[in-house]
């Protein structure tokens, strides 16, 4: 990474309504204050702040000392939003926060939309200030939501001696945030019983010592417009380079809380629940993007004393296990969508069952990048017989399971279509492509009509049921 | 007694309360409003929703520190709770309000949620025993609680009793995900592979939604989508097919029939749009259609008459399968081959 210039941030925060302005004022602003965040921040970059807000909240507002305080920092505007703009939040929310981003834009400069109800560690903003000096051109990070009737009260009691900065140690945070959890949280743990229906991320506590975090989606938290854009769910949905973007992934270097009321989305964790591999999976495909696969590798540590790695290598490797088995079934889904589109029937049911007892390890989380996906036609599997249905599903024929899936799954290095010659199965053999006068043989078998694409899979229906190469002696390729 | 007259009231009040976050005061109000004749049926109702987030909420916050390795007066969250509200307390006032609520269809619901929540504490007898009063006190609940007897059934490994709720459950209509699941996982563990399979297949076919949300809060739901050329919807307890099109379907509950909306704006116009026009032009667009309302001058709704319709999924796959059929047959042979 080459160290970058000093850089232009645009902040934006969209605040209105008591209890919004009053969190903005009384605890997000004071700890933003703090000297290892918003005074950290402007020594390094330039930082400029937009208030969309009403007239009446944006006068309340400027009267509050932390305001002064907050404008001698930093350049601050207020745009006031109309009466009739203030219908839906979260419509509202998105359409400043576009407004932030075309800003942004037009000044070249970094966009950082600004949540009203959170509070900050000290040293997010210096740690933020850093990574951006080192070039990185996004970031991410999450919170910790909190039961806000409490939690505030706690906060501003310890921490608010001087009402316009409030400085607050990350492990002190990280404590008093965990003991105000939000129950929402608490039913992300994966024996909580009630696990939420949207999956956005895994936690698991570590004893004694904090809980282990690993994303399946999440927002932006900054970035450079002039490189990136995010898409209309504020994520990012564009190639990019490893170095580019950063995750703050341990509390030390900066950790924040969001405030919510107990009760707050009950919805989501009402139903009994267990964090089923399948579901994650539907959930995940519906709202994957591209930054997806670089968080899911990289967890993060959310600590109130020091760390015992072995503790946290653990609750880590349990939580890469869930995330892989659920983008093995993310995989597989589209793979069965195509199957289904093909009218592979039987092939699609089938792939279902594997997926659902979690038999396809080794096949679809082979795939870095496209991959290819041979479906049986049902024909070709009424041929086989009934008898074959059942042993492949059997405990006895789990290695023939094994071998069938490893066949029937491809990858070719130069990605979508079907290459000349050969591909590599998951079983690591080759497999032989012919082409012949308009047709396309696979290993012996006939592919029947064009085939779909869903995602990364390209899936094709084939006339015959693919022999793994040890067997082909005995077995040959069911054509019919 | 408090005067009928301000029976109602106690409801708006307990309701302000609830959104001012002062749950104390709520269940004060709910419990009292409880009484009343008028209101008492809508009261008890409220009065389980709001225990059971409490409970519900205070289950999976000990857990949580269980595993934290803390004590239970290490969390602070419920601090504003009274006792009375507070960890096994607010379970023991939940049981009493699903008892003393007058109406047997209400107290169903309050039943199925204290079966859910005995289940989830590995109680699988008791929440058999709750789900099975529950279904008889509201039939509209029986599948719920058959899938949920299921369950349990399945994870005490009581196989055939597991299977006895699965034929129960497979002989009414269900929309949920998980339903099928489960029939799948029981066929499994039976030995019989093609009905696993079948019902592995279906689950993935079938919305990701508890069992009680899709039986009780919904008018349509889009179970299959793009199915042969067709989208299927659970609507009012049937499952019904219709042919795509350019617009999306919706549930007209004033004329209770199935209804196409489309956009008399082609969608190559709005592809150039998009493809042309800045990124502010057109999210500027669109904001106007939006805000202005154009978008219901610019649509069209066309009653749906010729949808294909059955009481479950299967049958009417099965129906749609027919019909492509018919309509490939008809068309003349396909021209197949291999392409690339």
């Amino acid at each position: 990474m080459t160290p970058s210039k000093r850089q232009t941030l645009l902040m934006f925060t969209v605040v209105w309504g008591d209890w919004h302005v009053n969190a903005l004022i009384t605890v997000c602003l004071p700890t933003l204050l703090a000297p290892g965040n918003l005074p950290g921040l402007v020594a390094s970059h330039h930082v400029r702040l937009i208030v969309y807000t009403t007239k009446a909240d944006g006068a309340r507002m400027q009267a509050a000392p932390v305001f002064r305080h907050l404008c001698e920092l930093v350049e601050t505007t207020f745009e006031f939003i109309p009466e009739h703009k203030l219908g839906n939040p979260i419509q509202t929310h998105h359409e400043f926060w576009r407004a932030g981003q075309a800003r942004a834009a037009a000044e070249k400069a970094f966009a950082m939309p600004m949540y009203p109800d959170a509070a900050w560690s000290d040293g997010v903003f210096s740690h933020l200030g850093d990574v951006l000096a080192a070039g990185r051109k996004a970031v991410f990070m999450n919170f910790l939501r909190v039961t806000s009737e409490t939690f505030v009260p706690a906060l501003t009691a310890r921490y608010a001696a001087d009402s316009s900065v409030m400085r607050v140690p990350p492990r002190e945070l990280v404590r008093l945030g965990l003991e105000h959890a939000h129950p929402l949280t608490c039913a992300y743990l994966p024996d909580s019983g009630y696990f939420p229906n949207h999956p956005e991320y895994l936690i698991r506590a570590v004893p004694g010592e904090g809980v282990s975090v690993r994303q399946l989606g999440r927002e932006l938290f900054v970035f450079d417009t002039r490189r990136f854009k995010a898409n209309p769910y504020w994520m990012l949905d564009e190639p990019f380079a490893e170095d580019e973007v950063y995750l703050i992934d341990d509390s030390d270097f900066g950790f924040g809380v969001g405030f919510s009321p107990l009760g707050k989305d009950f919805v989501m964790h009402e139903a009994p629940r267990r964090p089923d591999p399948v579901s994650i999976g539907r959930w995940w495909r519906s709202s994957y993007c591209r930054s997806t696969d670089y968080f899911v590798g990289r967890p993060m540590r959310w600590h109130v004393g020091d760390i015992t790695e072995r503790k946290w290598r653990a609750a880590e490797a349990a939580s890469a296990l869930l995330a892989t088995r659920a983008a093995i079934a993310r995989e597989a889904l589209a793979a069965w969508e195509a199957a289904d589109e093909l009218g592979c029937r039987s092939s699609a049911a089938l792939l279902a069952f594997f997926m659902a007892r979690g038999d396809l390890s080794g096949v679809f989380n082979r795939a870095t990048g496209p991959f290819h996906v041979f479906m049986p036609s049902d024909a070709a599997f009424a041929a086989a017989g009934k008898d074959y249905f059942h042993h492949l599903c059997a405990p006895e024929g789990a290695a023939d399971r094994r071998a069938f899936l490893r066949r029937h799954v491809a990858f070719a290095d130069d990605g979508d279509g079907v290459p000349d010659r050969q591909m590599i199965c998951a079983d690591g053999s080759p497999i032989r492509i012919e082409r012949r006068a308009g047709t396309i043989r696979i290993d012996g078998c006939d592919v029947v009509g064009p085939p779909v694409v869903r995602d990364r899979a390209t899936v094709y229906a084939i006339g015959g049921i693919l022999s793994p190469p040890a067997a082909k002696t005995e077995r040959r390729c069911h054509d019919t | 007694m408090i005067p009928e007259a301000k029976s109602d009231d106690l409801l708006a009040r307990a309701q302000a309360r609830l959104s001012d976050g002062d749950w104390n005061q709520a269940v004060a109000l709910l419990e009292t409003a409880g009484m009343h004749s008028d209101v008492g049926r809508d009261a008890g109702g409220e009065l389980i929703e709001v225990l059971r987030t409490l409970v519900v909420s205070q289950r999976v916050v000990g857990n949580f520190i269980r595993r934290l390795g803390w004590d239970r007066e290490d969390y602070r969250g419920f601090d504003l709770l009274e006792p009375g509200l507070r960890w096994d307390r607010a379970a023991g006032r939940l049981q009493t309000a699903v008892d003393d609520l007058p109406a047997a269809a209400d107290n169903g619901l309050g039943q199925l949620y204290l079966a859910q929540d005995r289940y989830i504490c590995a109680d699988a007898v008791g929440a058999i025993d709750i789900a099975g009063r529950a279904a008889r006190q509201n039939p509209d609940l029986a599948v719920a609680c058959f899938y949920l007897s299921g369950l349990a059934c399945r994870a005490a490994n009581d196989l055939e009793q597991a299977k006895h709720f699965n034929r129960l459950l497979r002989g009414m209509i269900s929309v949920s995900s998980s339903a099928y699941r489960l029939q799948a996982e029981i066929a499994e563990a039976a030995g019989d592979y093609q009905e696993a399979r079948f019902m592995f297949d279906m689950a993935l076919r079938m919305p990701d939604v508890p069992v009680t949300t899709a039986l009780t809060t919904l008018d349509i739901l889009l179970c299959q989508q793009d199915y042969r050329g067709y989208d299927i919807f659970f609507m009012k307890n049937r499952f019904v097919a219709a042919r795509r099109g350019d617009g999306y379907f919706i549930y007209d509950r004033q004329r209770n029939r199935l209804v196409e909306v489309r956009s008399s704006v082609p969608s190559g116009v709005k592809r150039l749009l998009r493809r042309f026009l800045p990124d502010r032009w057109y999210e500027g667009l669109r904001d106007f259609n939006r805000r202005r309302r154009l978008y219901r001058i610019l649509e069209r709704r066309r009653p749906v008459d010729d949808f294909l319709e059955s009481t479950t999924i299967e049958r009417v796959m099965e129906m749609v399968d027919g019909a492509q059929d018919r309509m490939d047959t008809t068309s003349g042979p396909s021209s197949g081959g291999a392409q690339s």
